[in-house]
C-alpha cells in the first residue's frame, strides 16, 4: 500500500510539472536598462558590480551612512528578467530562490512595484531608493511635465 | 511491521495537498508580501515528510515528519532589526517495536540587531550556529533533498544563545562575509528536536566569493555540549555502541538521561561531559545555469583524546525541466566509537513555484538507524 500510495504521490507530482511551465526570457531581445537612484543619493555612478551587491543585499548603506532602499519589478517581468541576467548574473527565477533564502534569514527581499512607472515614482519619492527601467519607459516619463526627479548612475545593454 | 500504520494512512491526503498546491498558491500567495515601510513581516513554512524503510525490520521503520514555522521578520527601523522563529514539530516513527509519537514547540531563532555598517552587524540573541551552509539555510522549502546530511548538524548545535558579530566586506568585484559568536552561558534552552546543546561556545567564519556564485567557507568552534545519542545507532545488533560525544575520555565523567525506547536500549538519551571539543569545518557552494553543487565537511575532536569525529558530503542538483532537479548525494560521517557509516541519496526536486517544493529520494546507507533511513523520503514544503 505504501509503494502504491508513493506511485501516486509521484504520479501527482509529474503530472502537476506538465502545467508548471515559466516562460523563459528571451536574451537576445534584452532592452536598454537604466539604474536610477533618488536624487538625494550620494553616489555620482555606480558599477555593476556595485549594483549586483546592493540587488543582492550585500551593500545596505551608501556612503553617507544612509540606506539602501532597492526596488524590483514583479517576478513575472520581462524587464526584471532582463535586468537579472544583465547585471546580477542570473535568471530571475533563480534570484527567486535567493530571496527566499534571505528571507528565511530574517531579511525582506527588495520591495516590488507592479510597473516601470512606479519603480520611477517610488525612487523619486523614497530616500535612498534604487531601481531600474528600460531607457524607453525613462525617457517617456522625462518627456512628460512634472517627470519623476531620479539620476540615471548606469546604463546596462542595449547596444 | 503492519502496513496500515497511520503514517501510510495520510498519503493520499499528501497527496491531494501535492496536487492542490501549486493552483493554490497561485492564487493566493503573490510573492513575500514586502512593504518598504511596513514595521513587522509576519512569514511562515511548512513541511511534511514521510520515510518508508525497505527493511521490514529497520529501526527507522516509516514515519512522518511534520513542521510549521512562524516568521516574524521586522520592516524598516533604520539600523535595527530583529526576527524571531517559532517552530511546532511532530515526529512519528513506527517500527516493529511500536509506535513513538513527539511533538514540541521551540524558539529556533530570537534576536534583535543593529547594523550600523555593511561591514558590521551586532546581533544578540538566539540564532542559527553559523557553522557550513546548510544550517543556517536549513528550512524545507529551501534545501535540495527531504534527508538532511549527519554533517550538516550532528557536531555541533543547531541553535545559538549569544552574540554575534558579522558583516559583509567587498573583496574586488565580489563579497566576502564574516561571522564571530560566543555562546556564554552555561545553561542554553534544549528544544525536543535539538541533537544538540552547547554549553558555552565560540566560534567564527568566513565565506568568500572566488568567482561568480562560486563560494568557499571555513568554520571553526570550540565548544562544551550535551547531545542527544541514537542518532548512529545501528538497526541490528543489541551493542552499546551508540554514538558517543566526540571525544570523550572513556573514563569521563559522563551522565545519560532519557527513555527506553522499546527495545531495551535507551534512545535520545542525553549525553554531557566536560570536555572542550574543536570543530573545523570547511564548505563550498557553486550554482551554475541551473546546476549546484554543495559540499561541507566538519571535523570535531577533542583537547587531549583521540579519535576524532568527522563528516563530508558531496551534493549536486541538475536541472532537468520545468522546475525539476535531479538531485544526488554521498555522505560518510564516522562517529567516535562505531565505524564511518556512508549514505547515499538519489531524488528529485520539483519546484512549481520557488516557495513550493516537492521532493522525492531513495536513501541507501550501509549502517541503517533510527533516523539514517535505508528506503524512501518524500516529502512536501511550503514557504509563506
Amino acid at each position: 500500500m505504501a509503494r502504491l500510495a508513493l506511485g501516486a504521490l509521484l504520479a501527482a507530482a509529474l503530472a502537476l510539472a506538465g502545467g508548471a511551465a515559466t516562460p523563459a526570457a528571451d536574451a537576445d531581445e534584452a532592452p536598454a536598462l537604466l539604474v536610477v537612484v533618488h536624487p538625494g543619493v550620494d553616489a555620482a555612478r555606480l558599477d555593476r558590480a556595485e549594483v549586483r551587491r546592493i540587488y543582492l543585499l550585500r551593500r545596505r548603506f551608501w556612503s553617507d551612512g544612509s540606506r539602501v532602499t532597492p526596488v524590483n519589478l514583479p517576478a513575472a517581468s520581462p524587464v526584471r528578467d532582463a535586468f537579472s541576467r544583465a547585471a546580477l548574473g542570473r535568471p530571475a527565477r533563480e534570484l527567486a530562490d535567493y530571496w527566499n533564502d534571505l528571507y528565511f534569514h530574517g531579511t525582506a527581499p527588495p520591495a516590488v512595484v507592479p510597473s516601470e512607472r512606479a519603480v520611477l515614482l517610488f525612487v523619486a519619492r523614497t530616500r535612498g531608493a534604487v531601481g531600474y527601467v528600460t531607457r524607453a519607459a525613462y525617457d517617456a516619463a522625462q518627456a512628460e511635465p512634472g517627470a519623476p526627479p531620479v539620476r540615471p548612475v548606469l546604463e546596462i545593454g542595449g547596444g | 511491521m503492519k502496513p496500515s500504520h497511520r503514517s501510510i494512512r495520510r498519503l493520499p491526503l499528501l497527496a491531494a495537498a501535492c496536487a492542490l498546491a501549486p493552483a493554490l498558491l497561485r492564487a493566493q500567495l503573490p510573492a513575500p508580501a514586502v512593504s518598504a515601510r511596513a514595521p513587522v513581516h509576519v512569514g511562515a513554512y511548512g513541511s511534511v515528510a514521510l520515510r518508508h524503510a525497505v527493511r521490514s525490520d529497520s529501526a527507522a521503520g516509516t514515519g512522518l515528519n511534520e513542521a510549521a514555522a512562524a516568521l516574524l521578520i521586522s520592516g524598516t527601523l533604520g539600523k535595527l532589526s530583529y526576527f524571531g522563529e517559532i517552530e511546532a514539530a511532530s515526529v512519528t516513527r513506527e517500527n516493529w517495536t511500536g509506535r513513538e509519537d513527539q511533538r514540541w514547540v521551540e524558539v529556533e531563532r530570537a534576536y534583535g540587531e543593529y547594523a550600523p555598517y555593511d561591514a558590521l552587524r551586532i546581533r544578540a540573541g538566539r540564532f542559527l550556529t553559523p557553522i557550513g551552509q546548510w544550517n543556517e539555510t536549513h528550512g524545507a522549502p529551501l534545501t535540495w533533498t527531504a534527508g538532511r546530511p549527519l554533517t550538516s548538524y550532528r557536531p555541533f548545535a543547531k541553535s545559538t544563545t549569544g552574540l554575534m558579530a558579522a558583516g559583509q566586506l567587498p573583496v574586488g568585484p565580489r563579497d566576502a562575509g564574516y561571522a564571530l559568536w560566543v555562546a556564554p552561558f552555561d545553561f542554553e534552552p534544549r528544544g525536543e528536536g535539538e541533537e544538540n546543546t552547547f554549553v558555552r561556545a565560540a566560534g567564527g567564519r568566513v565565506a568568500i566569493e572566488v568567482a561568480p556564485d562560486l563560494y568557499l567557507g571555513a568554520s571553526a568552534a570550540g565548544f562544551r555540549a550535551t547531545r542527544r545519542a541514537g542518532e548512529t545507532e545501528p538497526d541490528d545488533d543489541g551493542d552499546d555502541d551508540r554514538t558517543a560525544l566526540p571525544g570523550r575520555r572513556p573514563g569521563a565523567v559522563h551522565r545519560q538521561t532519557g527513555d527506553d525506547g522499546g527495545d531495551g536500549e535507551p534512545e535520545d538519551a542525553l549525553e554531557e561531559d566536560a570536555t572542550a571539543r574543536t570543530l573545523l569545518g570547511a564548505d563550498l557552494s557553486w550554482r551554475y545555469r541551473g546546476f549546484q553543487l554543495l559540499s561541507e565537511a566538519a571535523w570535531v575532536s577533542a583537547a587531549d583524546t583521540l579519535p576524532a569525529e568527522r563528516g563530508a558530503f558531496v551534493q549536486a542538483a541538475v536541472p532537468l525541466v520545468r522546475g525539476v532537479h535531479a538531485t544526488g548525494r554521498f555522505e560518510v560521517y564516522d562517529p567516535v566509537v562505531t565505524g564511518p557509516l556512508r549514505i547515499w541519496t538519489a531524488g528529485l526536486n520539483w519546484r512549481p513555484d520557488p516557495r513550493l517544493t516537492l521532493k522525492a529520494e531513495r536513501q541507501a546507507t550501509d549502517r541503517p538507524s533510527r533516523r539514517v533511513v535505508d528506503g524512501w523520503l518524500v516529502s512536501l514544503s511550503v514557504l509563506f
